[in-house]
């Protein structure tokens, strides 16, 4: 094999890793475009049994949004196989208790039930804030886009832009806004 | 504390009493203009309407009598704070529909909206005295970040 | 077949049956445990398994399909396409390419499979279809013959 060509094949089967900025996403929307990058299914070349999946760092874990009243509604069971054992865990609990651990059991069930979800779950790296290694740092090589925008807090506008804004709302003449 | 409230009273009364005259010299509401001009003998003071500082801003109405926001032809949303700001007073509070000229839909809609922006915690400048509207500072699940589903309003107002 | 003796050649019921059991046991040569060896389970997996084989010529083609979709897929999300709309706006330019071959263009040839995202970005978009992608459509297409 010539050397452009084993080069060609390295290119074409390293693994890449990917950051992926998890601020205000929804956990189990974005966990279906993760494990979708973690089983490989996002290259031309993918296949059940072609290894060629690659690593997800989810930074931010800490900050993801859920919809609603999720926080409140979604529940998390967990039984110790002894009797009166089950228990369940609101959303918001878990997410206090571990800011990370919502982000990789929705990335946990989005991989699928078979044999290569365990190696698919040990590629992915969530960090409840943006400090990464810099073993992990030096890797990254790509970014995943996020799924919604990022929304803008009023305080966070610039004045210029407050001014500027087009108006739609035409007040009667001798109404007055306090 | 009774008695100070009673001697506040006594002393705006009193010493500093409320303006119940219908015109004011000094432009308070800004609403009018006054001008003084001079003819000859005659002395004319008129208050002229100002347009509105925002009046080169407002977008164009149709003629069609679609409301505003219908006419403009916006897939408004809860994060859109620059828009649903301008449906609501300084305490964050809707305005009524004969202010805002919405039709009722769009009325019901942006109230809604309203209030998903509040809990989302995006319109933290408008709101009551002491009233904690950044989601860091609340309890339990309050604090964490929520986002909301526009297609979870119900259209059932026709 | 050698009988040792008389009683053992009027119980065997010839060499049919021998040869009979030999075709069964071929198929069930690579079963688990006594489903092997002993007839009376063997026929039954053999027959379950042939049942399963029927099923599977079809299911496989299932599969695969879904490999070609995938592939096609991923490959459109590099030039920031979807699947829907590649295959729309391939479908309207009257480029009638199957699954399969659009897959293999995607793993081996990615320059022509380009070349036919960006026909199709151009027609998607001067249709004005909704699935249209988040990238601004290539200059210097042409998507409809005039």
């Amino acid at each position: 094999m010539s050397i452009v060509r084993r080069s060609q094949q390295w290119g074409t089967f390293a693994r890449m890793w990917h950051v992926f900025d998890a601020t205000w996403q929804d956990p189990y929307q974005s966990s279906q475009i993760i494990a979708k990058y973690l089983l490989g299914r996002h290259k031309p070349i993918s296949h059940p049994m072609n290894r060629c999946g690659d690593h997800v760092v989810v930074i931010n874990s800490s900050e993801i949004a859920l919809r609603g009243d999720e926080w409140q509604m979604r529940v998390y069971f967990h039984h110790d196989t002894y009797h009166g054992g089950a228990s369940w865990t609101k959303a918001w609990e878990l997410h206090k208790k571990d800011p990370t651990m919502i982000m990789k059991k929705a990335v946990y069930r989005a991989l699928g039930n078979n044999l290569t979800r365990h190696q698919a779950y040990a590629r992915l790296h969530v960090f409840l804030d943006d400090k990464i290694p810099l073993e992990i740092q030096q890797n990254l090589s790509s970014q995943i886009k996020q799924l919604r925008p990022v929304p803008q807090r009023l305080d966070q506008i610039s004045p210029e832009e407050l001014e500027n804004f087009p108006q739609i709302v035409k007040l009667p003449e001798t109404y007055v806004l306090t | 504390m009774a008695f100070a409230r009673c001697i506040a009273k006594f002393t705006k009364n009193y010493f500093l009493p409320d303006s119940s005259r219908s015109i004011s010299i000094t432009a308070t509401r800004n609403i009018k203009e006054i001008r003084e001009v001079k003819e000859n003998n005659t002395t004319i003071i008129e208050g002229i309407v100002k347009p509105h500082p925002k009046e080169h801003l407002m977008l164009k109405s149709c003629d069609n009598g679609a409301c505003p926001l219908c006419s403009a032809g916006v897939n408004v949303k809860h994060t859109d704070v620059l828009i649903l700001k301008q449906f609501v007073r300084s305490d964050g509070c809707m305005l009524p529909r004969r202010i805002t000229g919405l039709c009722n839909i769009q009325q019901k809609r942006v109230g809604i909206m309203v209030t998903m922006a509040h809990r989302a915690g995006l319109m933290g400048t408008l709101k009551p005295k002491n009233c904690r509207m950044d989601p860091k500072k609340r309890r339990d699940w309050r604090k964490y970040n929520t986002y909301y589903d526009e297609t979870t309003i119900k259209q059932s107002y026709y | 077949m050698v009988f040792q003796t008389v009683a053992l050649m009027t119980r065997a019921r010839g060499p049919d049956e021998f040869w009979r059991k030999r075709r069964i046991f071929r198929l069930s040569s690579h079963f688990r445990g006594r489903f092997r060896n002993c007839y009376s389970m063997a026929i039954r997996a053999v027959h379950r398994s042939l049942q399963f084989a029927t099923k599977g010529r079809d299911a496989k083609y299932d599969i695969i399909r879904q490999i070609w979709m995938n592939r096609i897929d991923s490959a459109a999300m590099e030039h920031g396409l979807t699947y829907k709309a590649v295959k729309e706006g391939l479908t309207r330019s009257e480029i009638h390419l199957n699954h399969k071959s659009l897959a293999d263009l995607a793993v081996w040839e990615p320059r022509t499979f380009k070349s036919l995202v960006n026909i199709a970005h151009e027609r998607v978009k001067q249709d004005g279809l909704r699935i249209m992608g988040y990238l601004k459509a290539p200059a210097r297409v042409l998507s409809k013959g005039k």
